[in-house]
């Protein structure tokens, strides 16, 4: 009885035969293509078991060799951004200096920078003459003061102080020296004054200049 | 879940992607394996792929396995886990339709490559797309040869919650594979 007991299969098993009758033919399908796949894992590492040779550790080793290389050169494009805003940077600051020295040259170079001996006074300007003279039949100036400003002229000798020309109040911007002997002048200052409504002196300008050698 | 049974392969595949030079000296020499185990799979296969070929395709297999070793959680042995990237790697290959011939550029067909592949080969693929308890008992039960109640102590679950699992598990994996039998029967 107690053999007969022993041989009867218990609650587990007689669910598990259970549970194998019910499986359905494609599931029982997907247990036999485990198994074979199974099957052929298990031959194939039986079969790849044996030690490698030399040749083969050497590739092995070749290969994660090369993809354990900290990828420095290879790809600078994916990974870039932080070093490529500091040259960036450098390039904006380096070009707005260029910039700003090019501007400030032109500007300096722009502006005439005043001849020796020409004092001009904020919009009055001596013309002619412009360098040394040879004859000197006139003296010309020019202003930025609209309407017809008086203007007194002087001629005097540089060196001594000495009084070439009386002072002669104009309204026009021309002092005609063609009836003046001019011949014993060597090196004069011209100075002309610019006179407002209650006929004072609102600007001036002078300059020096030298006859020529013949 | 803590099933991991192969706990020395497990703490080396995290040691070399820790960068531990000894760790990735071991695990190359390891990874020697991979030639040999194409060559078997070829072999089986028909041998479709020559010389020259299987070595280009153990270049890719070991791109794999680097690429794939952060997934690698100690359920199989190491050489296990690559025999099936090396397998996914043959299979990648033998799929493709042509190839071109670098030489003449001219299109050239897959030499005497198994246009119909076995069926067991999808089932790597299927079980990827399961979820990792019912994976991870399908590995075990069908893969380590462990029984139900192996599987039980592991998992620290009655062997009666196992089989419950593993039936679903079967059903799952039918339904994923329907499509593959459907293709497979026409």
């Amino acid at each position: 009885m107690s053999a007969e007991r022993e041989r009867m299969p218990d609650d587990d098993e007689r669910v598990d035969a259970l549970r194998e009758q019910a499986l359905e033919p494609e599931e029982r399908d997907v247990m036999k293509q485990l198994e074979q796949a199974a099957e052929l894992e298990r031959d194939v590492l039986r079969a790849a078991a044996g030690p490698a040779t030399e040749a083969e550790v050497r590739a092995s080793r070749a290969a994660f060799d090369r993809l354990w290389q900290p990828p420095t050169q290879s790809t600078p494009r994916t990974q870039p951004a932080p070093r490529r805003v500091v040259p960036r940077l450098v390039l904006v600051a380096a070009a707005l200096v260029v910039a700003g020295l090019a501007g400030w040259w032109f500007f300096v170079r722009a502006t005439p920078a005043p001849q020796p001996g020409i004092v001009l006074g904020s919009g009055l300007e001596i013309l002619e003459p412009r360098d040394g003279f040879e004859a000197l039949p006139r003296v010309r100036w020019q202003t930025t003061t609209a309407g017809n400003p008086w203007f007194v002229v002087r001629i005097v000798d540089s060196a001594s102080g000495a009084e070439l020309l009386a002072p002669r109040e104009l309204r026009g911007s021309v002092l005609d020296l063609e009836t003046v002997d001019t011949s014993a002048w060597h090196r004069i200052r011209i100075e002309v004054d610019e006179l407002d409504a209650n006929r004072n002196p609102e600007r001036s300008a002078s300059v020096e200049r030298s006859r020529r050698s013949p | 879940m803590t099933a991991v049974i192969h706990g020395a392969d497990l703490e080396l595949a995290k040691r070399v992607l820790a960068a531990d030079p000894g760790a990735r000296e071991r695990f190359a020499e390891r990874m020697a394996c991979v030639p040999k185990m194409l060559t078997v799979l070829n072999a089986r296969a028909g041998r479709p792929l020559g010389p020259q070929d299987l070595e280009d395709l153990a270049q890719d297999a070991w791109i794999a396995v680097w690429r794939g070793l952060p997934t690698f959680e100690g359920f199989s042995s190491l050489e296990s886990w690559v025999f099936r990237c090396c397998h996914r790697a043959l299979l990648g290959r033998l799929r493709r339709p042509v190839r071109w011939s670098a030489k003449d550029s001219v299109e050239v067909p897959e030499p005497s490559a198994p246009q119909t592949p076995e069926r067991h080969d999808e089932v790597h693929p299927a079980l990827e797309r399961l979820d990792e308890r019912s994976r991870h008992i399908i590995e075990l039960k069908h893969f380590e040869d462990l029984t139900f109640e192996e599987i039980g102590e592991r998992l620290a679950t009655s062997p009666n919650t196992i089989k419950s699992w593993y039936y679903q598990a079967i059903g799952d994996l039918k339904r994923i594979l329907a499509p593959t039998r459907r293709e497979g029967g026409r």
